[in-house]
């Protein structure tokens, strides 16, 4: 998994934990609200029962007040605030004035004497209300009793206005608290992975080829990770090298035991048998040419276009030129030279090496007498030209050469591979070859390769 | 001439010298790269066949010490690894050629004789001193255009004053050049061969400068 997906998968998980204890801590916090509200109004409620109670004078016929009920609201048609007395046989007989012309109408079974009950009413406005209802016996003075329910009510609209503000405040603040939270775990998740965010740049970077190992200090959790991702490197670079080891060692081994075949036809040819000797040699040299483009092929690494090279030219044609000049085909030419010091190509110098051998080698081997060798840079590349004075190329054979293996003649030395390996090093490093005829008359081939920066 | 082959695979060391031997060649064979540099530092050689892949001292390694020493033999080097990156180093390190393996021996033979050349200055494979010509790949030499029949020592012997012409060639140089180490350097082999050579060319074709030694090409004692 990349860390992005890790650092989204954490981020989803605290947005939804935390949202969801804000959604529980909303509703819990509301219902608090609401109840202690509730519970207020109800002991408001209690204060006018008792109230009720003190000011009802039952010995009057109908009951009534001594006094009325200080609240105003009593007093104002549907008010808020109400009061009603019911006898428990013909229902209601006094009430408030804010009650008006419709009186409360009890829904539940009334309780036992003595006993006060909360209940929720429809009040004379028909909205919803919170009631307290009280069934007594009253003692009159001629010392007969008298059972009055008494009603008292309040409006909860404006209790419920209160408890809908208070609502849409928490929803406000704790919605605040979730982006604040989920930022903040945005923030934790960040720190916490900037470590794998670094092991993420680090394989980049090898992969590109810029570094070979993860480097730098990593926290302990992560320690573990950057050392078995920095063993498997090691790894891989030991089973390269060794695969590399043992091609070398192969191909030594090989070309030793075709070095001995290829010394002992010399016996051949002394007894005479001229044929057989010369078709070992030619098998000889075929398999020995084989061999070394495999081992060339081996040994080119995949090259990253992130590490830059900057391999002089000159130098480099004038010492592989050096070496080509001590074969005695080399000996006999005229080598002109003409390249700036200044040219630099984005090149292994090894691999830079490689190519101009392969291509000087096969110019000594097919100049009648002279070889020019010019190099030339544009904006973004080099194009490095070698031309001799050989018989040439017929034109349309020059698109199959530098493929592998084909050759052209041949009587004549080699087996075709030089040229393939500057076609296969060339595209390695997105460059090209192409074949041309000279106009020394034989064959130019001219290697375009990127300018070093 | 006398070559020296520092070679560790023995049945290529023993092909080649086998070869080098029958084209007029005397050869010196080591398959150690300590014992090969000391040979090439101590002894006298008119070029040294150096295989790059040796035990105990590698070829280049090898190159580089001589040439620091001031040891200017003549060094044809061989490798089994055919990339150019090494043949360019041996070219650097101070070897003045070089064979990738699988070879033919004619081939190092022929780079062999032409590097001798070389190094003593003659850029052709005939040599001449006035009407003498030594033609150094069919290893025959010839009078007046005439061929003459030579032994091969006797060759040897002409070859080798042939190719310093016009130097006095001490009699001790030319057995260390002309014969195996184990020769019996007491002998008076060298005066026997160059009577049968002066019979055979004239007598005065190869002077003798007394007390100094042999020598073609140079000007009437």
């Amino acid at each position: 998994m990349t860390p992005i997906a890790l650092r989204l998968r954490l981020l989803a998980v605290s947005a939804v934990s935390i949202t969801l204890a804000l959604i529980v801590a909303g509703l819990g916090i509301s219902s608090l609200f609401a109840s202690h509200i509730e519970t207020d109004v109800q002991s408001g409620l209690q204060d006018e029962m008792n109230r009720l109670i003190a000011l009802l004078d039952v010995n009057t016929d109908p009951v009534s007040l001594s006094q009325p009920m200080p609240d105003p609201r009593f007093l104002k048609p549907y008010g808020g605030l109400y009061w009603q007395i019911n006898d428990p046989a013909t229902g209601p007989i006094q009430w408030s004035r804010s009650v008006w012309d419709t009186p409360i109408t009890l829904t539940v079974p009334m309780p036992p004497a003595g006993q006060l009950i909360e209940t929720n009413l429809v009040d004379p406005e028909g909205a919803q209300a919170l009631g307290l209802v009280r069934k007594l016996l009253f003692e009159r003075a001629d010392g007969t009793t008298r059972t009055l329910d008494l009603i008292v009510a309040e409006d909860r609209s404006e209790l419920d206005a209160a408890i809908a503000a208070f609502r849409f405040d928490l929803l406000r603040a704790l919605a605040i608290l979730a982006i604040a939270l989920i930022a903040a775990s945005w923030l934790q998740v960040t720190v916490g992975l900037y470590p794998l965010a670094a092991i993420r740049r680090g394989i980049n970077a090898i992969r590109a080829g810029t570094v070979r190992r993860l480097d730098g200090s990593f926290p302990s959790e992560v320690v573990p990770l950057v050392n078995e991702v920095n063993e498997l490197l090691d790894t891989q670079e030991t089973s390269i090298s060794f695969a590399r080891a043992r091609a070398a060692d192969l191909a030594h081994g090989l070309k030793t035991a075709l070095t001995v075949l290829s010394t002992q036809t010399d016996a051949l040819h002394r007894s005479g048998q001229h044929e057989v000797a010369r078709s070992i040699e030619d098998i000889n040299q075929s398999m020995a040419a084989t061999i070394d483009h495999q081992l060339a092929l081996a040994r080119l690494r995949h090259r990253s276009r992130s590490i830059r090279y900057s391999a002089p030219v000159l130098p480099s044609v004038e010492r592989v030129m050096s070496a080509v000049r001590r074969t005695p085909q080399g000996a006999l030419h005229r080598w002109t030279v003409a390249i700036d010091r200044s040219i630099n190509i984005d090149l292994d110098p090894a691999d830079l090496v490689e190519l101009l051998g392969a291509v000087l080698e096969n110019a000594a081997n097919w100049a009648n007498g002279a070889v020019s060798i010019s190099a030339t840079r544009s904006d973004l590349t080099v194009t490095i030209t070698v031309d001799d004075d050989g018989p040439g190329v017929a034109d349309d054979a020059l698109t199959t050469l530098g493929q592998r293996g084909k050759r052209l003649d041949e009587t004549h030395g080699g087996s075709g591979l030089g040229l393939a390996i500057v076609a296969e090093i060339a595209a390695l490093n997105s460059g090209s070859v192409v074949f041309k005829r000279s106009n020394l008359g034989g064959l130019r081939v001219c290697l375009q390769l990127p300018a070093a920066a | 001439m006398r070559v020296l082959l520092l070679e560790d695979d023995p049945r290529i060391g023993a092909n080649i010298a086998g070869a080098l031997e029958l084209a007029g060649f005397v050869v010196d064979c080591e398959r150690d790269g300590e014992i090969g540099w000391y040979r090439g530092d101590t002894e006298a050689y008119d070029a040294i066949i150096l295989d790059l892949g040796l035990p105990t001292l590698d070829g280049l390694t090898l190159l580089k010490r001589w040439r620091k020493a001031g040891i200017f033999t003549p060094v044809l080097i061989l490798t089994a690894r055919g990339n150019w990156d090494e043949r360019v180093e041996g070219i650097d390190a101070g070897a003045d050629d070089y064979l990738a393996k699988p070879f033919r021996l004619e081939e190092l033979t022929a780079r062999l004789r032409a590097l001798i050349r070389r190094s003593v200055g003659h850029a052709s494979a005939l040599i001449s001193v006035a009407d003498l010509t030594l033609d150094t790949r069919q290893m025959r030499l010839s009078v007046g255009g005439m061929p003459v029949s030579l032994t091969p020592q006797e060759y040897r012997l002409v070859a080798y004053l042939m190719h310093h012409q016009g130097r006095v060639v001490a009699q001790t140089e030319l057995v260390e050049h002309l014969y195996h180490q184990d020769f019996d350097r007491e002998s008076n082999s060298i005066e026997v061969l160059v009577g049968r050579v002066r019979k055979k060319l004239g007598s005065d074709v190869i002077q003798t400068r007394r007390g100094y030694g042999y020598i073609i090409g140079g000007e009437a004692a």
